[in-house]
């Protein structure tokens, strides 16, 4: 009996702390990670330009084997616009190439709690239309924000 | 007097705290620990002579039959609404005694107003009704007042509407802005392992308290944006949701109560 009044407190107690957390930075980053189509093996890539449509903004990138761009939250999809060098093989002149892919998905607004933002959750993820030679592999159809290591969404092959 | 007064005290506090002078481990002690010599004799010729073992007719059974009901309101709703501008609602109670087992129910109206943030990412309101009915197991089997120490389980289900202006943070290469949205007839169920208290008071008036841990929560008609707060339930998150009522109960007696007679 004299137990009781201590599960109660612990009941009451416990409520206090299952406020959940709040999500820190954007979530509609998406990540691409971009593999050799000969050999499939991770592969850096010089990127001259991205063009997310819906934003007149322009994502600098680099020689990189993986890029983190984000999704029109005002939409349900997004295209992109690829440049970027190609070397058909190793000792030819590189090239600039232009190539396209539209994402699609579906968004959740969601209130985390009475403390924090409210976020978008997007999910189903699926690739719709692409210039590239090989359909890009969708490998996480929902975007995870505050995840470290990044999860990667959407394998290129280049 | 001193005396008199303490035991007065102690009382009131009890019954403020629902926690009833009533032993509840007394039926899990063994019976007596001075036995009289015609027992010891009795243990001893037990002790020496193997006897078959006769299964007697247990006298203390509690016969399953519809004895009463009882039907009350939960304090703490009616103080919340009274004491703050976030939560407006009320809840009823009532279970029905049939011996060891009683049938309960609940039926409530719950509505909550937030401020995000101090409305610095916007505002939420809800609206709604519920329902909860369940088995409650009464352990106190030997209580002649007939108290309750219960465990129990509910199914809960409510049905409500939300509204939220959500204003989002900016993005560094979209501007999502405020979003006025709506979610109409959601529907929602979960599932409660309760325990608690009954007690009576002054004839067949009763006091009470009920702890709830709530989940599997799923709802079912957000389109709008995800379901935030669930009337009955609570947070609509990944967690368990907990609640606690204090109830004020009547009896109303349906049968005359049969005396337990011991054979």
């Amino acid at each position: 009996m004299r137990f009781l009044p201590v599960f109660v407190i612990i009941l009451l107690v416990s409520s206090c702390v299952s406020e959940p957390d709040c999500i820190s930075g954007p979530s509609n980053n998406m990540v691409f990670r971009m593999r050799d189509s000969k050999n499939n093996a991770v592969k850096k890539v010089i990127f001259s330009s991205i063009l997310i449509s819906g934003t007149p903004a322009t994502v600098p990138a680099d020689s990189v084997s993986s890029i983190v761009i984000p999704l029109d939250p005002t939409m349900n999809e997004t295209t992109y616009n690829f440049s970027y060098t190609y070397s058909y093989l190793s000792n030819t002149t590189p090239v600039v190439r232009n190539d396209q892919i539209t994402i699609v998905y579906t968004s959740q607004n969601i209130i985390v709690s009475t403390t924090c933002p409210p976020y978008i959750l997007f999910s189903n993820l699926d690739v719709s239309a692409y210039s590239f030679t090989e359909k890009p592999l969708v490998l996480n159809r929902q975007l995870l924000t505050g995840v470290t290591p990044a999860t990667i969404n959407i394998d290129i092959k280049f | 007097m001193l005396l008199l007064r303490q035991s007065i005290l102690i009382l009131s506090f009890s019954i403020l705290l629902g926690l009833p002078e009533v032993d509840v481990f007394a039926q899990m002690r063994p019976q007596d620990t001075q036995q009289s010599p015609q027992s010891q004799e009795l243990q001893e010729s037990q002790d020496t002579v193997a006897r078959p073992r006769i299964k007697k007719p247990d006298s203390l059974k509690e016969k399953f039959y519809f004895r009463s009901i009882r039907i009350g309101a939960d304090v703490i709703s009616i103080v919340k609404t009274s004491t703050t501008t976030t939560f407006s609602g009320w809840e009823a109670n009532g279970d029905a005694d049939f011996g060891k087992f009683y049938l309960a129910v609940d039926i409530g109206r719950w509505s909550r107003n937030f401020n995000i943030h101090s409305g610095e990412y916007g505002t939420y309101h809800n609206d709604g009704t519920y329902w909860r009915a369940g088995l409650d197991l009464n352990l106190l089997k030997k209580d002649p007042d007939r108290n309750m120490f219960f465990f129990g389980f509910r199914f809960g289900q409510a049905y409500f509407s939300e509204q939220a202006t959500l204003i989002f943070p900016d993005d560094a290469n979209f501007k999502i802005g405020t979003k006025v949205l709506h979610n109409n007839g959601v529907t929602a169920n979960w599932g409660e392992l309760v325990t608690g208290l009954r007690v009576k008071i002054w004839k067949q008036f009763w006091m009470g308290y009920t702890a709830r841990m709530k989940f599997a929560q799923s709802a079912t008609g957000d389109t709008s944006f995800k379901s935030f707060n669930i009337p009955g339930f609570g947070l609509n998150g990944d967690s368990f949701e907990y609640g606690f009522n204090y109830q004020l109960f009547w009896k109303f007696p349906i049968v005359k109560e049969k005396p337990i007679v011991r054979k």
